[in-house]
């Protein structure tokens, strides 16, 4: 209940700020640009249109996600409107997880309007539900869940925004470049380079494996198997790096 | 003996400079109990520790040592604060929310049912005369009307102890004819406030019990209930009164009287140390009483007493 409370709050202060419909509306530009390019374009019209959605839809996500989630505790504490929150009675555990699942209705919803003006382009270009669209947009969904989690949990390590929003930058440059972690982690690698290689391979969250708009784009199908394991790493993912936040949280102090 | 609502047993706070890693106290070694019904007042100079006891209390900050006890039983500072209502100084809320959006979503954080939010919201914000701003976003309210808005808040849940900071602050005289009706009338309904106050006549009108801090220090403890102990002296006012009678008063009170500021030429005003002195002065006047004006006991007030407490000029700068 006080987490819904929260919850809601957070989304609706999103929804209340203007910088989300900018780059709403840019994000639907750039989509109707890529489908002006992909008509001029002289290979598959389809798929280029669709590769540069999913680019500009993941593109944004990212940014809207980065943007809104290191913002969500600084803004607190900046304005000092915690005091009004923490001095009720709301568990610390409360609070962070009200602004996660605020931050990841907001997100979720955007890519949702996203992925409907695709859905409703490739059905003009088409002339046909185009339902690849879903699986896609719903993995970037996991995607920005844990990228979500990561902006929270450095938010509450650093004071500045701009710290932390490099941070969850970093996290998710990092994490879509996972892959490669597992050739420093040769046989043919030297030892400390291959420990530390494991090290982060074992840290950090593998976001290549949850995106994949270019493999559906390419035609390979996924069985549902990925999605339930995708789905459940990203929840564990998630639940790892809230609990991290509250134990730091946990010792805040609101001078 | 009652165990008191609230207790502040040896309550500590220091913070570390930034560098140095210095203790900086900010409060040292308070122990209060607050009653429950009782009006408690906190008031010192800036710096003096007020609102880093109100934080201690709201489970914004974590006491260095000592112990806060609620009812007798230890109120750890992460526990949730159930039964107590806050208003921190400077009233800090969401601006994109309207007064309706931000009183229910405190509400909902008090754990209030719908039907209870409805009808508490209704009420307090009548209570403060506010009903008329529901549907006015945060931002675009007077700073009157987000204090009011902040003591809306904090009394919602019909707290045992509401403890507000600085309630009068940026209120102008009206205002803060209200928020004193508004204080007693919370205090009527059985709710402990506690709040801290620079306008020592508003502490003075509102008021039980009045601790005084200084530097983080507990000073003095006044209770503005009883009646103060005996008179510090007497001030014997006098009209028409003949030079030898004069002469004669000013061997008992130890100096000549003084002609009175008010009331014409021909008033004399006289101060007198004890009851002694103040027989002693009639007998001088030798049956003349009607030459009597007024005889005032004289009691310290609550500034006199403040500043005895601190020192006057004692003025601590922030931590």
């Amino acid at each position: 209940m006080k987490v819904l409370a929260l919850a809601l709050n957070t989304s609706r202060e999103a929804i209340r700020n203007k910088v989300m419909y900018s780059i709403l509306l840019f994000a639907a530009v750039l989509t109707a640009v890529s489908a002006a390019f992909g008509a001029a374009s002289l290979g598959d019209t389809l798929r280029f249109v669709k590769d540069f959605s999913f680019f500009s839809i993941s593109l944004f996500g990212v940014i809207t996600t980065v943007v809104l989630g290191v913002n969500l505790l600084s803004k607190e504490l900046g304005r000092r409107t915690i005091f009004n929150i923490l001095s009720k009675p709301v568990a610390r555990w409360e609070f962070l997880v009200g602004k996660f699942l605020g931050l990841l209705a907001t997100v979720v919803s955007m890519l949702a309007v996203m992925a409907l003006a695709l859905v409703g382009l490739l059905f003009a270009l088409e002339g046909q539900m185009d339902w690849q669209v879903l699986p896609v947009v719903g993995t970037m969904m996991l995607e920005l869940a844990v990228l979500s989690a990561a902006a929270i949990f450095f938010s509450s390590i650093v004071v500045t925004p701009a710290l932390a929003g490099l941070f969850t930058a970093a996290t998710f440059i990092a994490g879509r470049s996972a892959g490669e972690l597992t050739y420093f982690a040769g046989p043919e690698q030297p030892p400390v380079l291959r420990a530390i290689a494991r090290g982060l391979s074992a840290v950090l969250p593998h976001l290549d494996q949850l995106y994949v708009a270019d493999r559906l784009s390419h035609g390979q199908s996924l069985p549902v198997s990925f999605y339930a394991i995708a789905t459940a790493y990203a929840g564990a993912y998630v639940a790892v790096l809230l609990l991290l936040s509250v134990v730091i949280f946990r010792r805040r102090e609101f001078v | 003996m009652a165990v008191p609502l609230l207790a502040l047993v040896d309550l500590t706070k220091w913070f570390r400079s930034n560098w140095t890693f210095r203790r900086i106290p900010a409060l040292d070694r308070v122990s209060l109990a607050i009653e429950a019904g009782e009006v408690f007042g906190l008031i010192g100079h800036n710096g003096a520790g007020k609102t880093t006891t109100f934080k201690l209390l709201a489970g914004l900050l974590r006491p260095s040592a000592g112990e806060i006890r609620l009812d007798g039983r230890p109120l750890r500072w992460q526990d949730p604060r159930q039964g107590i209502g806050f208003s921190p100084e400077q009233p800090y809320f969401y601006e994109y929310l309207t007064v309706r959006e931000t009183l229910t979503l405190y509400a909902r954080l008090y754990g209030m049912t719908a039907a209870d939010r409805r009808q508490r919201i209704a009420a307090v914000t009548a209570q403060l005369r506010i009903e008329r701003k529901l549907d006015a976003r945060m931002r675009t309210l007077s700073k009157g009307t987000l204090q009011r808005v902040a003591v809306a808040q904090a009394i919602l849940p019909r707290p045992r102890v509401v403890i507000l900071d600085e309630p009068m602050s940026g209120l102008d005289p009206s205002g803060r004819k209200e928020m004193r009706d508004l204080i007693l009338s919370t205090k009527a309904d059985g709710t402990t406030v506690l709040f801290s106050s620079h306008i020592l006549s508003d502490a003075e009108l509102l008021c039980d019990r009045v601790a005084v801090l200084a530097s983080g220090r507990l000073r003095d403890v006044v209770d503005l209930r009883a009646p103060t102990t005996e008179p510090t002296g007497y001030t014997l006012v006098l009209r028409d009164v003949p030079a030898p009678v004069l002469e004669a008063l000013g061997r008992v009170a130890g100096a000549p009287p003084v002609g009175a500021a008010a009331g014409g030429p021909g008033r004399w005003s006289v101060v007198l140390p004890d009851r002694g002195a103040v027989l002693a002065a009639l007998t001088a006047l030798n049956g003349s009483t009607e030459a009597i004006e007024a005889l005032v006991p004289q009691r310290p007030s609550l500034e006199q007493r403040f500043l005895r407490s601190v020192g006057a000029g004692d003025e601590d700068p922030d931590p």
